[in-house]
């Protein structure tokens, strides 16, 4: 083997990778919440990792765009950070924080705080796209179920966890009926997180590599929470305001800060965060 | 002190590299490996890393294995992502086993066949006993025969069909292409061409383990080692500018062929049905495993109830590839705090409940 | 171009391909090459190979392999070079070898690089084919062709 010099195509992906991975998108936005198999590739990191999300942005990534990772909310979580210096190594582009600049937002476990607007894409990573999985652990029969639109057990699920807590305990990947038709996993968002995908602005796309699977919610998509007139969905509540900014009505991070139970709640999505303090916003932050 | 948040992560992968780097060069008193010496010097390692990265290119299996430290699943990953980026020429034509120039050809199932049992470099007969003097230099060399083996050798389950008590197996009708489960996912039923390619790159243990079942009672057919043969087959292409088929290289390839007695559906005669296993480089575990998988999902063609994991192809194809189990399993290290934080919430709210529920009950 | 040629070249051809680099360099430098045009500069790309069920049934993928490939044109010559592996250089040296090859210094060429290249594959071939045999379990020697086991 000699040491010629190799070059990788802009995105890492050979453009009949591209296409087909497009081809499966326009697929997935023509019938909202349908999983689309696709010939997911092997990419440079693990499955489960993000490959499904990777191989959406690579995809649609253009010299033009500007690009946000995040990984539950935060720009400077470690794979967030790897993502991002992946893109930034084989496509060059210009990379943000801020959700309110970036063209194109790679995302694992949250939807910004910041509302989306027309013209955004989200691509979320997806490690288990079959809402039905943990109930049917066959693909063959999971197919079938939404192939009928036969939901029941679903629906059983929720109403046993009723049942036996008063309750229904999910909290994240809460289950959505997407455009009246097809039961879809939003991915593991906590559950606060779904109302932000009800007729979005923006247009979301879901990429899983592993099971290879693609499916989409196109701008302004009815998507509804699973649940019964006597126990409608919630978002998870927060009493304290994030302790460095003082928001309210935001998904926050529990940190611990030593060994006896001292605790503060911030904001998880960092950018929202540090938007806040830039304009003078405080909030109740422990001193030591 | 205030807490202000700081930006660590890039900093800390980037040193985290470099620390990998470090103590993969281990002692710079030592002198450093080459990659020559991976290859013929590990060449199993490198032989497992070709097969489970589902490439065959010797040099970049020793790369890969001298960047991953060893760690052959890890080596295989890398293959497997360097492959995402080379665009795919063309389809070889089908390798032909019966061309192998051999270095290694047994069978269980007769004492003496034409060609020969023929042990080649193999530890079967070995006793496992630590050879110190391995841990000094040396240039050992093996005898040579005077004639060389058969040029070709006949494989052995097609000298049992000879007599009409093997199964045949010839192509369908047109002999077509072949399906690729990296390029089309994959659909059940799995037909049998995407069930052994699935096996081909599948990882070694979990096959093995899957094998060893069917053997203890979680199946129900007891094979026999038809043919086991490892060697060199060549790798013919046409070129789309000439038009002609031509040798380009050669591969070694270990063929495992594992022969099951079936009674037949009824008004059949019984025969003899087979397993195959067919993966890069010399790996008789792998192919042997191999065999006994493909034979075991293939538990519908002739009427058997299909009871276990390894007749399961759902079961058996979903998770026997490395790249996909590995990465998984271990993303569980990536933060996942939101969610936690929301069941830690859901506890919280319902542990308060009950509180306020008890607190109700008692006043 | 005739079946003969047609044979002729797949012979070298498979020759070269496993003609290590400063073999081809060599028996290169004394043609004047200087004029190959590149139809095809050298690109490392995969083959996917295929085994068959039973050695002889269904088709199917086995796996792929690197091949590195080129293309060049020397007056009316297309030489073509398709190897194994990630070998930019030898790939494009083949396919220069190939195009001298069908020309007028084919002959010689010939006789300087295939021919004793061809007698070098075969030797490494039958050696190991002759380490292979020595390993042979011996049951009815006198009913086998072949001779006894060398010590």
């Amino acid at each position: 083997m000699t040491h010629a010099p190799r070059r990788y195509n802009f995105g890492y992906l050979d453009e009949g990778t591209k296409r087909m991975v497009r081809r499966a998108l326009l697929k997935a936005v023509a019938i909202p919440g349908y999983q689309v198999p696709f010939g997911s590739r092997e990419m440079p990191i693990p499955y489960g990792w993000g490959t499904g999300g990777m191989q959406i942005t690579a995809s649609l990534i253009t010299p033009g765009d500007r690009l946000k990772v995040i990984d539950q909310g935060a720009d400077d979580t470690t794979n967030a950070v790897n993502i991002r210096r992946f893109f930034a190594k084989v496509a060059g582009t210009a990379t943000t924080e801020a959700t309110a600049e970036a063209t194109l937002i790679q995302t694992r476990h949250r939807i910004p705080e910041t509302p989306l607007r027309e013209g955004q894409t989200l691509v979320l990573q997806v490690p288990q796209p079959e809402p039905m999985r943990r109930l049917e652990p066959r693909e063959t029969e999971c197919r079938k179920i939404h192939a009928w639109g036969e939901y029941g057990l679903m629906h059983l699920r929720l109403y046993e966890s009723v049942a036996q807590t008063g309750r229904i305990t999910i909290n994240h990947s809460y289950p959505v009926l997407v455009n009246g038709r097809y039961v879809m996993s939003p991915t593991p968002i906590p559950r606060f997180d779904n109302p932000k995908m009800e007729f979005s602005a923006a247009l979301m796309l879901f990429g899983a590599g592993r099971e290879r699977r693609i499916y989409a919610l196109p701008p302004y998509t009815s998507v509804k929470s699973l649940d019964f007139e006597d126990h409608p969905f919630t978002p998870q509540q927060f009493p304290d305001p994030c302790a460095l900014c003082g928001a309210r009505g935001v998904y926050q991070d529990e940190i611990l800060l030593d060994d006896t139970g001292a605790k503060m709640f911030v904001c998880s999505d960092s950018d929202f965060c540090a938007r806040r303090r830039a304009e003078g916003q405080t909030g109740p932050a422990p001193q030591t | 002190m205030a807490y202000v948040p700081v930006k660590g992560g890039e900093a800390a992968i980037l040193n985290a590299l470099d620390l990998v780097a470090e103590e993969r060069r281990g002692d710079p008193a030592d002198p450093e490996l080459t990659l020559a010496q991976i290859r013929t010097q590990q060449a199993r390692a490198v032989d497992r890393v070709m097969a489970e990265g589902s490439l065959y290119d010797p040099d970049l299996a020793a790369l890969a294995l001298k960047q991953a430290q060893g760690d052959a699943t890890e080596a295989a990953f890398l293959l497997r992502a360097y492959r995402t980026t080379l665009e795919q020429f063309a389809r070889a034509r089908p390798l032909e086993t019966d061309r192998m120039a051999i270095r290694r050809r047994i069978s269980a199932c007769y004492k003496d066949l034409p060609g020969g049992q023929v042990l080649g470099p193999s530890v079967d007969y070995s006793h496992r006993m630590l050879d110190f003097d391995l841990a000094g230099e040396g240039a050992p060399t093996a005898p040579r025969a005077e004639a060389p083996v058969a040029a070709q050798m006949p494989r052995v389950p097609d000298l049992v069909g000879n007599e009409g008590f093997m199964e045949p197996s010839e192509p369908p009708a047109g002999d077509p292409a072949p399906g690729d489960l990296t390029r089309d996912p994959l659909a059940f039923p799995a037909p049998r061409d995407i069930r052994l390619q699935n096996l081909a790159r599948a990882d070694e243990g979990f096959l093995l383990g899957l094998a060893y079942s069917t053997q203890r009672g979680f199946g129900s057919n007891h094979p026999y080692a038809g043919e086991i043969r490892m060697g060199e087959v060549p790798v013919e292409v046409v070129p789309e500018e000439l038009g002609f088929a031509i040798e380009i290289g050669e591969v070694t390839l270990t063929e495992s062929q594992m022969i099951t007695s079936v009674k037949g559906a009824s008004g059949e005669n019984p025969k003899f049905t087979r397993g195959y296993g067919l993966a890069f480089g010399h790996c008789e575990r792998k192919a042997m495993s191999m065999a006994l998988v493909d034979r075991a999902l293939r538990a519908d063609e002739f009427a058997e109830e299909p009871r276990y994991p390894a007749q399961d192809a759902e079961f058996v194809l979903y998770h026997s590839d490395n790249v996909e189990s590995s990465g998984f399993v271990q993303h569980l290290k990536l933060p996942h705090y939101v969610d936690f934080q929301a069941e830690l919430r859901m506890l919280r709210e319902m542990r308060a409940a009950r509180r306020a529920t008890e607190q109700e009950a008692a006043e | 171009m005739g079946a003969a040629v047609m044979r002729a070249r797949a012979e070298w051809l498979k020759v070269l391909a496993r003609c290590p680099e400063a073999a081809l360099e060599a028996a290169l430098a004394g043609h004047d090459t200087g004029a190959a045009e590149w139809l095809r500069r050298p690109e490392t790309g995969m083959v996917m190979l295929e085994g068959r069920a039973g050695g002889t049934g269904q088709r199917f993928s086995l796996g792929q392999a690197t091949v590195t490939r080129a293309t060049c044109r020397m007056g009316a010559d297309v030489g073509v070079g398709y190897l194994m592996g990630h070998f930019p250089r030898r790939a494009e040296l083949m396919a220069l070898a190939d195009a001298v090859l069908q020309g007028p210094d084919g002959p010689a060429l010939h006789a300087a690089l295939i021919a004793p290249q061809e007698a070098a594959q075969v030797a490494a071939r039958t050696d190991r084919a002759r380490a292979a045999a020595a390993t042979t379990v011996e049951f009815f020697t006198m009913s086998r062709e072949t001779g006894p086991r060398s010590s």
